[in-house]
């Protein structure tokens, strides 16, 4: 059959896409924080004043010192985003087609009273995101949909150096699961006269094919942390948890074909004659010897650095006030490569990213009598990607949370911490396109506004023996 | 006051802080371009090469932005995209109706730079195709297909793209090519049968405002085409000037039949008398009706006679007459540019003779080279035409074109 198109490079963007895909909205980039109820509640500020469950691994790994015996801390949250898309030219509004994320955490330790030493084990998702957008959604050849899962376990020591401050920290094994959807637009291939179809007539956002990609792959990293009480009603404490690169070095790509349903009105010239069915002109491409068969990908995606610090003040009766200072390393997401089997197919993503920081308040009081809390919180983050990189794929803006919850004691020995918030953001304008270039500017790129919010809900088991 | 009691008012401040830190992440700069008239949101042409923007035999990004469809919808505010075509355009349009150069280094008839790929969108406006009759619109590979029906439409037809665009305001001007080339022969039987055009027209209109709801516009009628200056006078054929230019133009002698083209014939020659003498395919003979000395075609084809402008503008008034009946029933207003197009001709701003010493305006200042297509200046007039029709039917504000 004749040959009649050459996949360009840039019209796959992929795994490496993916890696800051995704409307994630419980940090920023695909961050996540919905780590522990109580945390949530308490706007996130629990690096200074951890939370006195077993989650306090991931929060100041330091920490485990200040609990007794053995601690379980199980729950998940259910991430509820809503996300649209409002396009200048038109003014239609696209509503993302995002399902309930489901963020699950699990935390064990063990302090003996009179010893120094805390020992546990967490398992725990602080990155991650799923994003999903409709059939017709014009940015679906950026992202129809992606998914990104990876869960970090970190056992864990601490160790009480004086009777006020402790260290902590421990390795970490990460697991992660990329997959990406996206459509491929006939507009932008090259037929063997030269031409694209664009300029034989077919129009921009002609989806023919949807290529899906999926990997795994498993990276290591650390987290340490320092907690000290530098007076009665004043903890302090941070934590450091490194970067993790995961090389997704065996992803599979396939794709499949999408009828257009398209009939040539005249003739151009052949085999683009009047009455030719555009999708037979294609078929050709997905059989052997095409270049949209199935192939291997490779990508990496670097998990960034965290950097958390902050302090608590219990000084007034049954109050904690806590505020920590959080930074992201998101810098890192400069360039990303993503390498097909056919290197026709190559390309480099520009995403520059730039490093974020977040500012995180807490309030907990605790009812006299009973030992419930009530919480509520504050966060505020700054957007981790520059304005030519609001996409489909994260369609990253400053944002806000307001959160709140209680602790609800449960017998003498369990706890159950529930934990909401809503994350608020104003609007960002944002691209349906690929960046192909450095000097292309947001001005230029950006066709329409991306709107986001989402409602979180926190349910955590804790058990103390 | 008690102790407890002073903790809260510092607990509420310390939650101030947050609604400060909130009030500085606003953004100013997410607003979209200011939206028109919510009538004209989203305003579609449907049509042949006029609306498409053709003139003088060709078509270019040049012309295609002078189109009427283009203007009308500057003035309604709106976002307008038309299928730019690159270069020098398919084909170029005429430089020359002499000498039958185009725009553009090594323009010919068949030149073709395709689509312009950096102006390539999804949702288009303009979706009028040159050609198009009244069979088109509504199907993908229609009798009038031509490159320019994939060029534009993409494998979908004029009502498709149209609906893609989600309109709420369209103009459609349809019917023109059902008679033209039949009446320019001279053969206007060959023109749509009333019946057939009804029902093509019809289903256009009816798929259109089943996709729309809500959908308002405007049915434009179709021109007379007896008043397009590509249909001249016969009595011109007595001038020895006129004569002397035709012959200088197609390179031959033409002879002239007596016993027909008289002082009082009122025949109508079509212009492309001129090219088909000059190449051969006509004989160099011209008669001004039937019956006269010369072998056939002379006489007849290309020549339009009394009886047969007769039934050319019966022809054409019975697809105006149920054009009006189709915009009355759906609530469209309707637009009939034969009036303006008599009075320019009546002032003398259409020609009836084409002053065949001008080589680049020899159908005046309203026709292009082609004696068909109107010019950038007529195209203003129509836009004006149509804000008028509108602004009165609808009760809207569109303010002219000066």
């Amino acid at each position: 059959m004749m040959r009649v198109l050459r996949v360009s490079r840039y019209c796959l963007t992929t795994i490496s896409a993916l890696a800051i895909a995704a409307p994630s909205v419980s940090a920023q980039g695909f961050g996540l924080s919905e780590i522990g109820s109580c945390a949530v509640a308490r706007g996130f500020a629990t690096t200074g004043s951890p939370c006195k469950d077993a989650s306090t691994i991931f929060w100041n790994p330091a920490a485990p010192t200040t609990l007794s015996g053995w601690n379980v801390t199980a729950g998940a949250a259910a991430i509820a985003i809503k996300g649209k898309f409002t396009q200048d030219t038109t003014g239609r509004v696209w509503d993302a087609d995002e399902p309930t994320s489901i963020v699950p955490h699990l935390f064990l330790t063990y302090h003996r009273p009179s010893s120094k030493a805390a020992w546990g084990i967490g398992a725990y998702v602080p990155y991650g995101l799923t994003s999903q957008w409709t059939d017709d959604f014009p940015g679906r050849f950026n992202a129809k949909k992606a998914s990104l899962q990876t869960i970090y376990v970190q056992p864990n020591f601490a160790w009480q150096v004086t009777p006020q401050w402790s260290i902590g920290g421990g390795p970490i094994m990460g697991f992660s699961t990329v997959e990406l959807i996206q459509g491929v637009d006939l507009s932008t291939q090259v037929t063997p006269t030269g031409a694209t179809f664009a300029q034989l007539g077919i129009a921009k956002n002609t989806e023919f094919a949807r290529a899906r990609l999926k990997g795994s792959t498993t990276a290591f990293g650390a987290q340490i942390g320092v907690l000290g009480q530098v007076s009665p009603a004043w903890t302090v404490g941070a934590r450091f948890l490194t970067p993790l690169q995961f090389k997704y070095d065996d992803a599979d790509a396939t794709f499949t074909q999408i009828p257009t349903g398209l009939v040539l009105g005249g003739t151009i010239q052949a085999p683009f004659t009047a009455g030719t069915p555009v999708d037979a002109l294609v078929a050709g491409q997905f059989q052997a010897g095409g270049k949209l068969v199935s192939q291997k990908v490779s990508t990496k995606i670097t998990h960034p650095a965290q950097i958390q610090a902050g302090a608590g003040y219990s000084g007034y009766k049954n109050w904690l006030l806590s505020v920590d200072y959080a930074w992201v390393g998101w810098k890192r997401f400069d360039v990303l490569p993503v390498n097909f089997a056919d290197t026709t197919l190559s390309k480099t993503l520009i995403e520059s990213y730039n490093n974020t920081s977040a500012i995180r308040l807490g309030a907990e009081y605790t009812v006299p009598g009973n030992g419930l809390k009530l919480r509520g919180g504050f966060m505020g983050v700054a957007s981790a990607a520059p304005p030519e990189t609001v996409t489909p794929l994260l369609p990253e803006q400053d944002r806000n949370y307001y959160t709140l919850g209680a602790g609800i004691p449960l017998m003498s020995r369990w706890v159950v911490d529930a934990g909401y918030a809503y994350v608020h953001t104003p609007g960002a304008r944002g691209r349906i396109v690929e960046r192909s270039s450095t000097t292309q500017t947001a001005a230029q790129l950006n066709t329409g506004v991306y709107g986001l919010s989402a409602n979180v809900f926190s349910v955590t088991l804790k058990a103390s023996f | 006051m008690s102790h407890s009691h002073s903790r809260v008012p510092r607990a509420l401040a310390f939650f101030g802080a947050a609604g400060v830190i909130a009030g500085c992440t606003s953004d100013s700069t997410v607003l979209g371009p200011t939206r028109a008239d919510p009538i004209f949101q989203s305003y579609v042409a449907i049509g042949n090469s006029i609306t498409a923007g053709f003139q003088s035999d060709g078509i270019n990004d040049s012309t295609q932005q002078r189109s009427y469809a283009v203007l009308l919808g500057r003035q309604m505010g709106t976002r307008f995209a038309y299928p730019s075509l690159a270069g020098r355009g398919c084909r170029p349009p005429l430089s020359n109706a002499l000498t039958g150069a185009r725009v553009g280094t090594g323009s010919t008839a068949t030149t073709c730079d395709l689509r312009n790929p950096t102006s390539a969108t999804d949702i288009l406006n303009n979706v009028a195709v040159p050609g198009a009759t009244s069979f088109d619109p509504d199907t993908t590979v229609g009798p009038a297909n031509s490159i320019l029906t994939a060029l534009f439409l993409g494998g979908k037809t004029q009502v498709q793209k149209a609906l893609e665009a989600q309109p709420t305001f369209a103009t459609v001007w349809i019917g023109n090519n059902d008679i033209l080339s039949f009446a320019i022969a001279g053969q206007p039987a060959g023109a749509t049968p009333q019946a057939t055009f009804v029902k093509n027209y019809s289903k256009m209109i009816n798929d259109l405002v089943a996709g729309a709801p809500g959908l308002k516009g405007v049915l434009i009628a179709v021109v007379q085409v007896a008043g397009a200056p590509v249909l001249f006078d016969a009595k011109a054929l007595l001038n020895p000037a006129f004569l002397a230019g035709l012959n200088q133009a197609t390179g031959k002698t033409i002879a002239v039949d007596p016993t027909t083209c008289t002082a009082t014939t009122t025949s109508l020659i079509g212009v492309p008398i001129v090219a088909a003498i000059k190449s051969g395919a006509y004989p160099a003979a011209i008669a001004c009706g039937k019956g006269g000395p010369f072998p056939a075609p002379v006489g007849d084809l290309l020549v339009l006679d009394a009886a047969e402008q007769v039934q050319v503008q019966g022809i054409v008034n019975g697809y105006n007459t149920y054009i009006k009946a189709k915009a009355d029933s759906v609530g469209f207003a309707y637009y009939d540019p034969n009036g303006t197009l008599a009075a320019l001709k009546a002032s003398g701003a259409i020609p009836s003779v084409p002053n065949l010493a001008s080589t680049t305006a020899p159908f005046g200042a309203y026709f292009t080279l082609d004696g068909i297509h109107p010019s950038s200046a007529a195209h203003i007039v129509i836009a004006n035409d149509l804000v008028d029709v509108i602004n009165t039917k609808y009760g809207t504000h569109l303010s002219k074109i000066q």
